[in-house]
């Protein structure tokens, strides 16, 4: 039986570096990825998909905005995790690695994926919201390597 | 090469202004017979503008505006011969509104009954011959088409017919891409092979362009069919409150498609909601402010130009900006908000907007993200009572789009802003410490680089010899020179609404996937006619080649634009003047190659403009066509003799001939 949500959630895993050592016993909960404002782990149940994508820049936008894709026969606006450092090129950006919001049609550009990690939910929460014009992710714990783990608000 | 369909567009769309004019030269003969006399010169201008008339009508294809506007001349040509004559001013009256009803016809491929009645009742005061058959009422009309066989199709099903010819629209020229690029690699032999397939995709995205079009007029039912119901609506759920309502509407033959009409129902009756329990007072209330006891909603549907306007207005109290601002207050809004923001707010509720216990914008966030969601926008504008605006544009089911080229990227725009394409010399406009400027009829028109409304870098190119310039319109007469690197091509394409970015409202109408697979944004006009400029400095363009600059001279302007779209869909820069003295101007001014002159016109007619070319020394070897509708040997002779290179009859029109001409003649 084709299952679009387990074809999904496949792509996202191979589209991400092997799982981090240790983690193999437990199913991978969050995928890991770096921006220039450091290491976060967002849960996978929250993306619809994860993939290296062209994205067209739209005039006039502020820098945390990248542009727009076209991914599964949608149109996507992209904005930056976390903003890299330096001054973007002008015109059609090479690929970014985006992760794409389940039921948000928000794309978030990241720097770098570095995998799927398997967390269980037993840290205190910090509750915090990731930064401005990102209120719907928060920043749920951190992990002891300052890997933030994000959830993501209804 | 035939004009493009969005030039053809254009053309009928100065055609149905223009046609008014001639209709007021009848109005006026008339106006003069009612009051017992008529005066000669009265009668010639309106045999004139009949005759004008008629000459655009046959451009056209309108045949039976054309055989109306014969009939109409005969008509008076025979003015003082035909009996009973206090019937003239009823003869005029039926033939004005004969042939505005023919033309308002023509304009929605559609044929008018009363039009052809008044034909034929023309034809037995005049004592025509009667014809076997009615003419043609517009292009494309046949006898299939007045007998068109009836079949049951799901609008799903011609839904995704539309969206598939539009998928397969944008390939054929990334076919075409491929084969230029292709070609450049190529050996002689290839060359030609590769050259006869690129020809082969070019009528294939030709086809498939018509194909959406054709589908897409499938989907299209008069607004009545649906908005009808909410009349018995409106009176019934007034009732229930105690009120009395008219329900009118307007542009209820205005033809939109079904899937729109469907999705409009629920913000519609919301918004009529909104305006019987809210808006609308109670009839004594309404009597004690000195309004009438039954209040007016009025829904008018119209379209303008790719734009379709559905408009909802009442008479009733409309809404309290006080109120409104203490609500927003409490509900930590900002209460500083233009109105037309507030309105939107979630959470407004009722009670508070309006005083006596009632009021807006209750759901009218909801109504705003459902009409966006439909590729919409919707404003709220304050009056005697309350207004609302709802707009899209066709983008959903194909919209012509042009692209152009700036700061090395790609833009588009709808064309239904583009009101023409400049190719100005640098001659011919000045340059200020803040960039360039047009000198139009004593006004002085900022030319804006599109990069500095988006704030893009501009590319560095040297001084151009000569400026592209996109001339932008708004319905509402706002316009703006901007100017691009490059215009590239006209495309039909199938837009989606594109929502949630940083970047600014009202920037993009809608984005799509161009010929090359990337994401090709389209940008909104009414924002690029507003938006400030982003950078100072003059923008640089390539140097392009000069095309031939042809002058078209008619007092038609149906006629000059149908003739310009024509020649410059062949690569012909076009200059226009609308009788012999203008020319002459235009001359002086202007280094043209090529004249393409009308006979019949006020102040200097063709003939005398011929004659001062040929007089003059350095316009003397310039090539002059007569296009013309005087048909008579001796007429033709005279014009050739007189020096004209090219004699043509617009009864026997043919762009191919033109065209020929002019290759010919350059």
């Amino acid at each position: 039986m084709f299952d679009p949500e387990e074809i999904l959630d496949r792509r996202t895993r191979e589209l991400a570096a092997p799982v981090v050592a240790g983690q193999e016993l437990r199913p991978p909960s969050h995928i890991l990825v770096s921006t220039g404002q450091g290491r976060f782990a967002i849960p996978i149940g929250e993306l619809q998909g994860a993939t290296r994508q062209k994205i067209t820049p739209v005039p006039l936008s502020p820098p945390s905005w990248l542009g727009i894709t076209h991914y599964m026969e949608s149109f996507w606006p992209v904005r930056w995790l976390g903003v890299p450092e330096g001054e973007l090129e002008e015109g059609l950006t090479a690929p970014y690695f985006v992760l794409f919001l389940r039921g948000r049609k928000l794309g978030l550009a990241v720097e770098r994926h570095l995998g799927l990690i398997a967390l269980g939910d037993e840290h205190g929460r910090e509750d915090g919201p990731l930064a401005q014009g990102l209120e719907y992710l928060r920043v749920a714990w951190t992990l002891s390597d300052g890997t933030l783990v994000l959830e993501v608000q209804s | 090469m035939k004009p493009s369909e969005a030039a053809r567009k254009q053309v009928l769309q100065s055609f149905a202004l223009e046609h008014r004019d001639h209709l007021l030269r009848l109005e006026a003969l008339e106006r003069e017979l009612e009051q017992g006399g008529w005066e000669g010169d009265r009668l010639a201008e309106a045999r004139r503008a009949l005759h004008g008339l008629k000459g655009t009508a046959r451009l056209l294809n309108f045949g039976l505006v054309e055989e109306l506007a014969h009939r109409g001349e005969t008509l008076l040509l025979r003015f003082d011969q035909l009996p009973q004559s206090e019937r003239r001013a009823d003869w005029v009256r039926a033939l004005r509104d004969a042939l505005e009803d023919s033309v308002a016809a023509a304009l929605q491929g559609k044929r008018s009954a009363s039009a052809e009645r008044t034909y034929r009742q023309l034809g037995d005061w005049i004592e025509a011959e009667e014809e076997d058959e009615l003419p043609r009422s517009f292009e494309g009309e046949s006898e299939g088409d007045r007998q068109r066989q009836v079949v049951r199709v799901q609008v799903q099903q011609l839904e995704s017919l539309i969206r598939a010819s539009g998928r397969i629209g944008t390939q054929p020229f990334a076919l075409q891409a491929g084969l230029r690029q292709l070609r450049a690699q190529a050996g002689p032999l290839q060359s030609s092979l590769i050259r006869r397939l690129e020809r082969l995709a070019g009528e294939m995205a030709h086809s498939t362009q018509e194909l959406r079009e054709e589908a897409r007029q499938l989907l299209l039912v008069p607004a009545r069919d649906l908005l009808g119901g909410m009349s018995s609506q409106a009176r019934d759920l007034a009732q229930s409150l105690g009120k009395s309502v008219d329900f009118i509407l307007e542009g209820g033959e205005t033809l939109v498609e079904l899937p729109l009409l469907q999705a409009l129902l629920d913000p519609l009756n919301h918004l009529l909601s909104n305006a019987l329990h809210h808006g609308l007072e109670l009839p004594e209330e309404r009597v004690r402010q000195g309004k009438p006891e039954r209040g007016t909603v009025c829904l008018r549907v119209v379209r303008l130009g790719e734009q379709l306007v559905v408009q909802i207005r009442d008479d009733g109290g409309g809404l309290n900006r006080e109120v409104l601002m203490e609500r927003a207050r409490a509900l930590g809004v900002d209460p500083e908000l233009p109105s037309e923001e507030l309105v939107f707010v979630d959470g407004l509720s009722s009670q508070s907007v309006v005083g006596r216990g009632a009021g807006r914008g209750v759901g009218m966030g909801a109504v705003r993200s459902r009409v966006v969601e439909l590729g919409g926008s919707i404003r709220w504008s304050p009056g005697q009572g309350s207004t609302w605006e709802l707009s899209f544009s066709s983008g959903a089911w194909g919209i012509q789009i042009l692209t152009v080229r700036c700061g090395g990227r790609e833009f588009a725009l709808p064309t239904r802003a583009v009101v023409r394409l400049r190719y100005l010399a640098l001659e011919e406009v000045l340059r200020g410490p803040e960039g360039f400027y047009l000198v139009e009829a004593g006004e002085r028109r900022p030319i804006t680089p599109l990069s500095r409304l988006l704030n893009l870098k501009e590319r560095e190119a040297g001084t151009p010899d000569r400026l592209r310039v996109v001339e932008l319109g708004l319905p509402d007469g706002r316009s703006r020179l901007v100017q691009v690197e490059d215009w590239l091509d006209h495309l039909s394409v199938t837009l989606q609404a594109m929502q949630g970015g940083g970047w600014p409202d009202g920037l993009l109408e809608g984005v799509y996937v161009s010929p090359g697979g990337e994401v090709s944004m389209v940008l909104r006009p009414e924002f690029l006619v507003q938006e400030q400029e982003h950078r100072p400095g003059p923008s640089l363009t390539t140097s392009p080649a000069t095309p031939p600059l042809i002058l078209l001279v008619d007092d038609s302007q149906t006629t000059r634009q149908m003739t310009a779209a024509l020649l410059q869909s062949g690569g012909y820069e076009t200059v226009e003047a609308a009788d012999g003295t203008e020319a002459l101007s235009v001359l002086s001014a202007r280094k043209v190659a090529l004249v393409v002159s009308d006979v019949q016109m006020p102040l200097l007619d063709g003939l005398g403009l011929l004659q001062r070319i040929r007089e003059r020394e350095e316009w003397s070897e310039i090539p002059v066509i007569l296009l013309t509708s005087l048909a008579a040997p001796e007429e033709q002779k005279r014009g050739l003799e007189l020096g004209a290179d090219a004699y043509l009859l617009k009864q026997t029109f043919d762009h191919r001939r033109l065209m020929d001409a002019i290759q010919r003649l350059l």
